[in-house]
């Protein structure tokens, strides 16, 4: 009787470990390490992501690395250093350059023309800063145009007209210096911004003709004519508190949180800062395009950031399986983070929209603001090699010139020299 | 040969105490330090393919402008921080010596924020000293000022900076002396009250020579830290306004991890490292003749 | 006439004193108040002025919030967990160190000391890269041991200055009654020197404790999987790229600052005065 019994369980026991080997033969698990930014709320997104990935693909065990965004590229420039690079990294198109020149992503043309997903369904605007010498060597992440918040209350307090699709630089001048008055602590601004070439150096320069590098990005190009005299006009128009101090400004949320008490009336904001700008009770605004220039439509920054595979990594199937789940256009990933309703949809498909828009929140017009920009007012950075090191020599350069009453020429002849040893690098 | 035998055991008794110290202290510090010694003299991106490019980094210094503010700034950080934070350290540890009425709760309310970190330190004051919103601001209109701009200008900048520096680091040093102060034995405060002597004469003639020691160490260790900041110019003021407080440690950061030149940050680091060795030789030169051991 | 009270102090004194001392006590508690304020508002009063000190809603539930949000009491067991071994690591280190450094003549010993001394002058972000390849190379990536091990050797470094300068004050005629009874250096080092040290020793494990509690840059680099995260990490998760939740960053720095405070005030009994000297006659 016992015979019996051990042998039962005997068999049992060989049944279900055999089974156990076979399933794992045929499918073993693999593990990719993703890395990524963000703070609590953008973590949970991604995890929704990773629980809808695992349940397709069982055998696919993605870890997430969350980081902090400042610090996140020490830390991923820390760990492809060590030889521990993750399998899918996303990388923000500042430092995208440089992370290429040192070949840490693959290419994926191939893979991309294999699996046939259709780029044109992105928005062409982001794509070239996921390129690289012609070559794609990631999905875009993010793309998003850094648009313009106004107040409403403010310009209608003002007898301003409300900033429309296509407005110049003299009607957002104007409309400025009309708003901004008070006094002291109860002084409004017209304009308020940290002034980072991306959200506010660049667009005015642009709309003035001018541009930091020529078409080729090997020739520093701010210091000529046109360029050099928007600077000098936003000096004065910064002396004459027409536009706020931008060193006041740089605390992570300060024009937001000054647009909040109706003391500043448009500030540049990006995807992110518009979930701010929700959060505030009470708070009427609408987003628009930067002002254009003179037969210069697009002077607005569209930012697009990667998503890409390692060149190192040990499981490139499995990397980009993840990869195409999470980024390819129209897939499940562009659907969960339109749900999320953290940054607009990349792809251009209606029905994200539909997702995205928070119809209890301004800006309602936020599709046809964008949409308008990704085809007539938008532009893509001219990154490079070295953005990050030139933004570094040119910004305290640039807040002498805001502050301290230098000359725009005479301030950039003197880092010239500095500058040029970047570009040439 | 007994005498051999008695100065050899204590040589090997001391090199058996120092050895957990020298695993410790060799393997993870100094190995690393050796190596990015190397990187100095090498042209690397991290990421990349290193090149040797022998004193070329060290032979950009003196033309790099960021570099020679942040040098400024560190020294002036140094110079203006270090004596109040041991002075302040110093008057509060003799205080909170006597029988002070909730010794206990003063003490720790002295030491809170040497307990927070740095960055939340740092967090905090940038909320205070804020122009628009800031509280300090706030106290100043009630009472009918204009609002400082503490972390925005030129002017204030460092000073603000500075404030906080003290402020997070005099529980630290107190902390420090009050543990010296506990080994001064209490006869002698009442022998010389006895002698009639005034508080000013006990301090200057007793307590300080006989807590000198730690005091030293306060002194370098200050030094050693001031020269080194890093969270507090990087999260309060980002280095601005333009390079005004830039500390030098927060340039080697961005030359490494930003702007992708570990060596040249490297090179950086090794002069930093340079001249914190310089003073605080110096210092210990000098402390022969005021510290008593 | 002066009144003369316990101390030999005048009122005067005394009370110069205390009003110093509570002064400077509002000064440095001053800034947490503000803290604590914001930690208790709702995230549209943060972003609103007029400033107040009371919330017009106090939000407790930021407290709550924070623990749902991430995994807080995680974090705050990892911390425990690594910044106690380390120092239970540092004391022992540091205390043989010292004792060598302080008491025992061999060679090479000042210029070993400087050494301890300048492995304190390269700041940790310098040696960061070099100590991932090392921790690399021992497996240790995305463990507990990656934050202990450098912190413990770079802590060993700062409590042995600490320690040999404390050291230095015990009077070599204390070890001599215990030379005479035939006690080697260990001995002596465990019986005379130790037990004279309680101040000190407590000074240098709360500093370690505190250290390792605050570390940023190794749990940033090193820790991969959210499970073994530290506070210093959590904590900063709150500061988005653009966006930063302060009440909720607030709240979680107050959390953190809790335990350590506690640990202060116990280690408080161990700050008894020395052993009176006077024993030793002349």
């Amino acid at each position: 009787m016992k015979m019996r019994r051990f042998l039962g369980v005997f068999w049992v026991i060989s049944i279900v470990v055999l089974g156990l080997c076979f399933s794992g033969i045929a499918q073993e698990k693999v593990t990719i390490k993703y890395a990524f930014w963000g703070n609590p709320a953008a973590i949970g997104v991604e995890e929704d992501i990773l629980k809808e990935f695992h349940k397709e693909y069982p055998h696919i065990q993605v870890e997430p690395i969350a980081t902090p965004y400042d610090d996140y590229h020490t830390k991923i420039l820390t760990m492809i250093a060590g030889g521990l690079a993750p399998d899918v990294m996303r990388i923000d198109s500042y430092y995208f350059a440089d992370f290429m020149e040192a070949q840490v992503l693959m290419p994926l043309d191939d893979l991309i023309e294999r699996d046939e997903i259709d780029l044109s369904l992105y928005y062409e605007i982001g794509l070239p800063d996921s390129m690289y010498e012609g070559k794609m060597y990631g999905l875009p992440w993010g793309t998003a145009p850094l648009y313009l918040a106004y107040n409403v209350k403010m310009f209608q307090d003002a007898g301003v007209n409300l900033p429309k699709l296509g407005w110049t630089w003299d009607e957002f001048v104007e409309g400025a210096r009309t708003i901004s008055g008070g006094e002291g602590p109860e002084h409004r601004y017209g304009y308020g911004d940290p002034f980072s070439l991306t959200s506010s150096i660049l667009p005015f320069v642009w709309s003035a003709g001018g541009d930091i590098f020529d078409e080729s990005r090997t020739r520093f190009t701010l210091d000529e004519p046109q360029a050099v005299e928007r600077l000098n006009e936003i000096a004065k128009l910064i002396e004459e508190g027409v536009f706020a101090n931008p060193l006041e400004l740089r605390p992570q949320d300060a024009n937001v949180r000054l647009m909040g008490n109706n003391l500043i009336a448009v500030i540049g904001a990006s995807a992110m800062q518009i979930l701010t700008l929700q959060a505030i009770e009470g708070l009427d605004f609408g987003i628009i395009h930067q002002p254009t220039g003179d037969g210069i439509p697009n002077t607005t920054v569209v930012k697009s950031n990667t998503v890409g595979i390692s060149n190192t990594s040990q499981h490139v199937e499995e990397a980009w399986e993840f990869l195409k789940f999470l980024r390819a256009p129209g897939g499940p990933g562009d659907y969960l983070y339109a749900q999320a309703r953290r940054i607009p949809p990349t792809s251009k498909i209606p029905e994200l929209w539909d997702l995205y828009v928070d119809p209890t929140k301004p800006p309602q017009d936020i599709q046809e603001v964008t949409l308008a920009i990704s085809s007539t007012y938008g532009r893509e950075l001219p990154l490079r090699k070295g953005w990050l090191e030139i933004e570094g020599i040119l910004m305290p350069t640039l807040e002498k010139v805001w502050t301290g009453g230098f000359d725009a020429e005479e301030a950039l002849e003197q880092i010239k020299p500095s500058i040029d040893r970047v570009m040439q690098r | 040969m007994v005498l051999n035998n008695k100065k050899t055991k204590e040589v090997i008794s001391a090199y058996l105490f120092l050895l957990p110290s020298l695993i410790a202290v060799g393997i993870f510090v100094i190995y690393p330090i050796i190596s990015s010694l190397l990187l100095s003299f090498q042209d690397w991106n991290l990421i990349g393919t290193k090149r040797w490019v022998g004193f070329a980094n060290y032979k950009r210094l003196p033309e790099d402008f960021i570099f020679s503010d942040a040098l400024r700034n560190t020294v002036y950080f140094t110079i203006g921080s270090v004596p109040l934070k041991v002075i302040l350290a110093l008057l509060v540890a003799v205080l909170l010596n006597k029988k002070v009425l909730g010794r206990n709760i003063l003490r720790t309310i002295y030491f809170l924020p040497v307990v927070c970190s740095s960055v939340a330190a740092a967090l905090m004051w940038q909320w205070l000293y804020d122009t628009n919103f800031g509280f300090i601001n706030h106290l100043l209109q009630r009472i009918g000022l204009s609002p400082v701009p503490w972390i925005t200008s030129a002017k204030w900048a460092m000073l603000s900076i500075i404030v906080v520096s003290v402020w997070k680091d005099v529980g630290y040093y107190m902390v420090i002396l009050l543990a010296a102060l506990q080994d001064v034995p209490r006869e002698i405060y009442e022998a010389a009250r006895i002698d009639g002597a005034r508080s000013w004469t006990v301090l200057r003639y007793i307590t300080l020579p006989l807590i000198s020691p730690a005091l030293l160490f306060v002194t370098i260790m200050a030094v050693i830290g001031s020269f080194q900041v890093f969270d507090l110019t990087t999260v309060l003021t980002q280095g601005g306004p333009g390079t005004a407080t830039i500390s030098l440690v927060q340039y080697i950061y961005r030359c490494g991890f930003q702007f992708f030149q570990m060596g040249y940050a490297s090179a950086v680091a090794y002069v930093l490292f340079l001249i914190i060795l310089v003073f605080t030789l110096v210092q210990m030169y000098f402390s022969k003749r005021w510290v008593y051991y | 006439m002066q009144i003369k009270r316990l101390e030999g102090e005048t009122i005067g004194t005394q009370i110069a004193t205390h009003g110093i001392l509570i002064l400077g006590a509002l000064l440095m508690f001053g800034p947490f108040l503000v803290v604590i304020s914001t930690s208790l508002k709702s995230y549209s009063e943060v972003m609103l002025r007029p400033f107040a000190i009371i919330p017009k809603e106090v939000m407790w539930s930021n407290y709550l919030e924070v623990f749902k949000i991430s995994p807080f009491g995680l974090y705050i067991w990892n911390t425990i967990k690594t910044s106690f071994i380390c120092t239970i690591g540092v004391l022992v280190t540091s205390s043989m160190a010292a004792y060598a450094f302080a008491k025992l003549k061999f060679p090479g010993k000042d210029i070993l000391f400087i050494v301890y001394l300048a492995t304190m002058m390269v700041p940790g972000q310098v040696t960061l890269v070099p100590v991932f390849i090392l921790m690399r190379k021992f497996g240790l990536i995305d463990t507990h041991a990656a934050l202990i091990l450098p912190l413990w050797g770079s802590s060993t470094a700062f409590g042995t200055f600490l320690l040999r300068q404390f050291f230095l004050t015990i009077p070599n005629d204390l070890e001599e009654a215990a030379i005479i009874d035939g006690c080697g250096y260990l001995g002596r080092f465990v019986r005379i020197i130790l037990p004279l040290s309680r101040p000190a020793l407590t000074t240098l494990g709360i500093f370690t404790l505190l250290n390792v509690w605050n570390n940023y840059l190794y749990p940033l680099v090193f820790i991969n999987s959210p499970n073994k995260r530290t506070l210093t990490l959590g904590i900063t998760l709150f500061r988005g790229d653009i966006d930063v939740q302060w009440n909720l960053l607030m709240a979680g720095t107050i959390i953190s600052v809790l335990p350590m405070l506690g640990a202060f005030l116990i280690a408080q009994q161990y700050f008894v005065e020395g052993i009176t000297l006077t024993g030793i006659k002349g």
